[in-house]
């Protein structure tokens, strides 16, 4: 436990890539943390089989930008738009990489990084007609012109404003 | 890649090893195997599958029959219950609550978890969260009679500290009356009494817990959660031994049962 600032992880993606991270980056991940905690130096790579290489690499990224970030682990509440500079530039990808980011932030527990690759999708909805939200995300619109309608008519306070 | 039948394949392979080390009191390499189990099964059925948005960024999940999500789900809470039995042996109850609560949230009907977070939280002292989680359980379950009877005691004797405490403090307030002193000591020599009459080991397991075991030291070994229970009561000022001797065959036998 003493000298454990320092030490190093080895971490194994889905696909069976090495990857060779600071004890610092790999406690972002609670999932790791608590692992580490556990078992202390486990003496072998840990196997990530639900993370892709690319996508390990993305993370890492993420976790290496903001290791002696102090309020890394205060989840900014529901602002939506106080996303950083560095954070929003990070999330300029196509969306089945947000997708997988999505996953791996809930697989691995880095609750920033969930918050910020979700509120991209939020912000990616937010002032669209239905009909522009399905048209980005390729979804299809599956009611019928009468049911359309009386959704409408239940949330119409939404457009009044 | 592997596939997801192969991936739980490998991770019932890692759980059955977790439970052999932990078998052999090898708490360190079963909580190791636990883990990597953990880390092959969680995100196989991955929650947000089922958001139609989710599904619409990704069209090629969702290839996850409702078997396999369930043999998913249940191997989580299983593997989850037994790194609480490993997390007790520790003495780690912050930690034991919390992997119970993980398996919890993947199978609420799991009753060794349930069970475990109840014991975890008695030794915490939070009487009133270890009585909620066994009177959920129901009396039929084993063991659950004893721990609600431990409960019972612990909290009787929680009063009993307050009480003189009190006494103490507020003169004007209600005082322990000599008889009721008197009472007391009797009861206390009685139950001392029954409980060295009650096992063969009871001299050993009495100096054990006749001071305070450090919280940082793990044990290892049979006399783990004895010891356990013995702190919790250690405690309180007034422990006598016969609390909880009578009750930790029983917690051992629970602890030791992995599926």
């Amino acid at each position: 436990m003493s000298s454990s600032s320092h030490s190093q992880i080895l971490l194994t993606s889905s696909e069976g890539t090495e990857f060779l991270i600071d004890r610092d980056i790999a406690d972002k991940s609670m999932l790791l943390k608590c692992m580490l905690e556990d078992i202390g130096e486990i003496g072998q790579a840990i196997p990530l089989p639900n993370v892709s290489g690319p996508i390990l690499t993305k993370v890492i990224e993420y976790c290496t930008h903001h290791r002696n970030n102090p309020n890394f682990q205060s989840a900014n509440d529901d602002a939506a738009a106080d996303i950083g500079e560095w954070d929003l530039e990070y999330c300029k990808v196509d969306q089945g990489t947000l997708y997988e980011l999505i996953l791996a932030a809930n697989y691995l527990d880095i609750k920033p990084l969930l918050d910020l690759t979700c509120k991209t999708v939020a912000n990616m909805i937010k002032a669209k007609t239905p009909e522009e939200i399905r048209k980005t995300f390729n979804i299809t619109n599956d009611f019928t012109p009468e049911e359309e309608d009386q959704v409408r008519r239940e949330n119409n306070w939404v457009d009044e404003k | 890649m592997a596939t997801l039948q192969d991936k739980i394949t490998s991770a019932l392979a890692s759980k059955d090893m977790g439970n052999e080390a932990f078998k052999q009191g090898d708490i360190h390499n079963a909580l190791k195997q636990y883990h990597i189990a953990i880390l092959a099964l969680s995100g196989l059925d991955n929650q947000m599958a089922g958001v139609p948005m989710m599904s619409a960024m990704n069209p090629q999940n969702g290839q996850v029959s409702e078997e396999q999500k369930n043999v998913i789900k249940t191997n989580l809470a299983v593997v989850y219950a037994n790194m609480a039995a490993c997390h007790l042996k520790r003495n780690n109850y912050k930690r034991a609550i919390d992997v119970c609560n993980s398996a919890l949230k993947n199978d609420p009907d799991n009753v060794k978890a349930k069970f475990r977070r109840g014991q975890a939280k008695s030794a915490e002292g939070n009487i009133a969260g270890a009585e909620a989680d066994f009177l959920s359980l129901g009396e039929n379950v084993p063991g659950v009679k004893a721990e609600l009877e431990k409960l019972k005691k612990m909290s009787k004797e929680a009063e009993e500290k307050q009480r003189r405490t009190m006494g103490g403090f507020l003169s004007r307030g209600r005082i322990v009356t000599e008889e009721e002193e008197l009472e007391l000591e009797r009861e206390k020599a009685a139950e001392a009494e029954a409980a060295a009459a009650s096992s063969s080991s009871t001299s050993t397991k009495t100096t054990a817990s006749t001071k305070p075991i450090p919280k940082s030291k793990p044990t290892v070994g049979s006399k783990a959660s004895t010891k356990q229970k013995a702190k919790a009561v250690v405690k309180e000022e007034e422990y006598t031994p016969s609390t909880w001797s009578g009750t930790a065959p029983k917690i051992q036998e629970l602890a030791e049962g992995e599926e």
